[in-house]
């Protein structure tokens, strides 16, 4: 059976995306789950969480990335092998006495670059905007997609903003879970988010629908702030309406110094999964877990 | 006739057959835990009582129960078993917890008036930029071998799936 695709995104920075990765694909690997982290983010975020700097920086002199495969595949044209670049193992922390299984396509920081010069290279072959989304379709389609039967849970951390590849990852996933933090702001980047790939797409406009709803995950809440607590309610409202934008998540993941330090690579002994999220684990990412299976799954 | 159930003989039967209480499956742990942590918080709980506990059930399961006790648990607990340490009164949610781990461990708790061990002095902050991962330059060749094609893949796939029937014939032809 293949493993299930799932993007984690949204336009807007800083909203805890790669957070969410990172603790729900070690949720899932601590729940006997073998999971793949693919890093869609230029800046490298949750390749360097996972990786740590020296084995990224020795991923990156290889060419074992995101990057270094878009540029071989599309841009010079080889035939560059995508799962040569998936390190295994990558985890360094521990559950009952054995890593976590999650291994990681690493991006870099040129993966921005390399975007754009794909964009450049095949306009320059006379490719439409609508071929170029076709192509990448395809390559996701022919290479990323398959990558599924190796693993139960496929991860794409997506970059801020919708770079092509992260577009792409977000309508051919089964889930698309999109952080959002419950501010003023952030809604309106939701919002803007919504609107561009869930609502002003379809086929009719040459572009491929989405095959999951938005399932929004309020992260960094605060329940004593009153922006929170009112932002919450309006989301709450929003995703009880007939015509929601988007499904809610009843799991809130909270502001809290323990789930911003399990993103920081530590030297020394390799930490246990329950010392590392602390509480968080039957508060947070027990019920988390469920959620998504039960998305992904059914009850 | 007992006059009660036996608790324990229902526990261990219902851990060896969980397929008789397949609705009660989200319960156990639950109750697990509710029966762990009533322990942890028995007035008459000592020090190596408390190891005892993390011995028997395991570090692990000792870890996620105590993970999952309030704050206000955790430091009932830890100012029960070691209420001489000298940090206890501005101690936070955090040190508790460590704490509670440490006496799990085996650290003993403090006598009146014992101090506690100096803390290790902090090592200075490393440069913000001493490590820079991103500095690794790529040179722009595929050191790796190239990706079969999908020809060669589905040859790949057909051989690997002849492979595995053969030895099921020959298993069948021994059978006959």
């Amino acid at each position: 059976m293949s493993g299930k695709l799932i993007a984690v995104a949204n336009m807007k920075g800083g909203v805890g995306k790669t957070t969410t990765v990172v603790m729900l694909a070690e949720a899932l690997a601590a729940d006997g789950a073998r999971v793949l982290v693919v890093d869609l983010d230029p800046q490298a975020s949750v390749s360097v969480c996972l990786a740590g700097d020296d084995l990224l920086a020795q991923m990156i002199s290889r060419g074992r990335t995101l990057e270094a495969y878009l540029a071989l595949k599309l841009i010079t044209r080889h035939k560059p092998d995508l799962r040569a670049r998936i390190q295994p193992g990558v985890s360094l922390t521990t559950h009952k006495n054995r890593p976590l299984e999650l291994a990681l396509l690493p991006s870099g920081p040129h993966l921005r670059l390399v975007e754009r010069e794909i964009l450049y290279e095949l306009t320059e072959r006379k490719f439409s905007m609508s071929d170029i989304e076709g192509r990448l379709w395809t390559l996701f389609q022919d290479e990323f997609a398959p990558l599924a039967q190796a693993y139960d849970y496929v991860f794409f951390d997506c970059a801020p903003g919708i770079s092509p590849m992260t577009e792409v990852a977000v309508r051919a996933a089964d889930l698309v879970l999109v952080t959002s933090i419950p501010d003023f702001l952030s809604t309106y980047g939701l919002n803007a988010f919504v609107e561009t790939i869930w609502r002003r797409s379809g086929r009719k406009d040459g572009h491929i629908a989405p095959r999951s709803a938005p399932h929004v995950l309020v992260t960094r809440y605060q329940a004593q702030v009153r922006q929170h607590q009112q932002t919450l309610a309006r989301l709450v409202a929003e995703a009880a309406a007939a015509d929601a934008g988007f499904h809610l998540l009843d799991t809130r993941i909270p502001q809290a110094a323990a789930l911003a330090d399990a993103l920081v690579p530590v030297g020394g002994a390799p930490p246990t999964f329950s010392a590392k999220y602390g509480a968080h684990v039957p508060n947070v990412l027990i019920p988390l877990v469920a959620e998504v299976k039960d998305i992904l799954h059914g009850p | 006739m007992a006059l009660d159930v036996d608790g324990y003989a229902v526990l261990q039967a219902i851990a060896a057959a969980p397929e008789a209480f397949p609705d009660i499956r989200a319960e156990i742990p639950k109750a697990a835990r509710t029966l762990v942590v009533r322990q942890l918080k028995a007035r008459g709980l000592k020090a190596h009582a408390l190891r005892n506990i993390r011995d028997v059930i395991g570090t692990e399961a000792f870890a996620l129960i105590a993970d999952g006790m309030t704050d206000a648990e955790v430091k009932a607990v830890v100012a029960r078993l070691d209420p001489h340490h000298p940090t206890l009164k501005q101690a936070t949610p955090g040190w508790l917890r460590r704490r509670l781990a440490a006496l799990a461990a085996g650290e003993a708790p403090l006598r009146r008036g014992e101090s506690a061990p100096p803390e290790p002095a902090a090592p200075a902050p490393p440069r913000a930029l001493g490590s820079r991962p991103f500095a690794a330059v790529w040179d722009g060749v595929d050191h790796d071998a190239p990706a079969a094609s999908k020809a060669e893949r589905k040859e790949a796939k057909a051989v690997a799936k002849k492979e595995r029937k053969e030895p099921e014939k020959k298993k069948g032809k021994k059978k006959e």
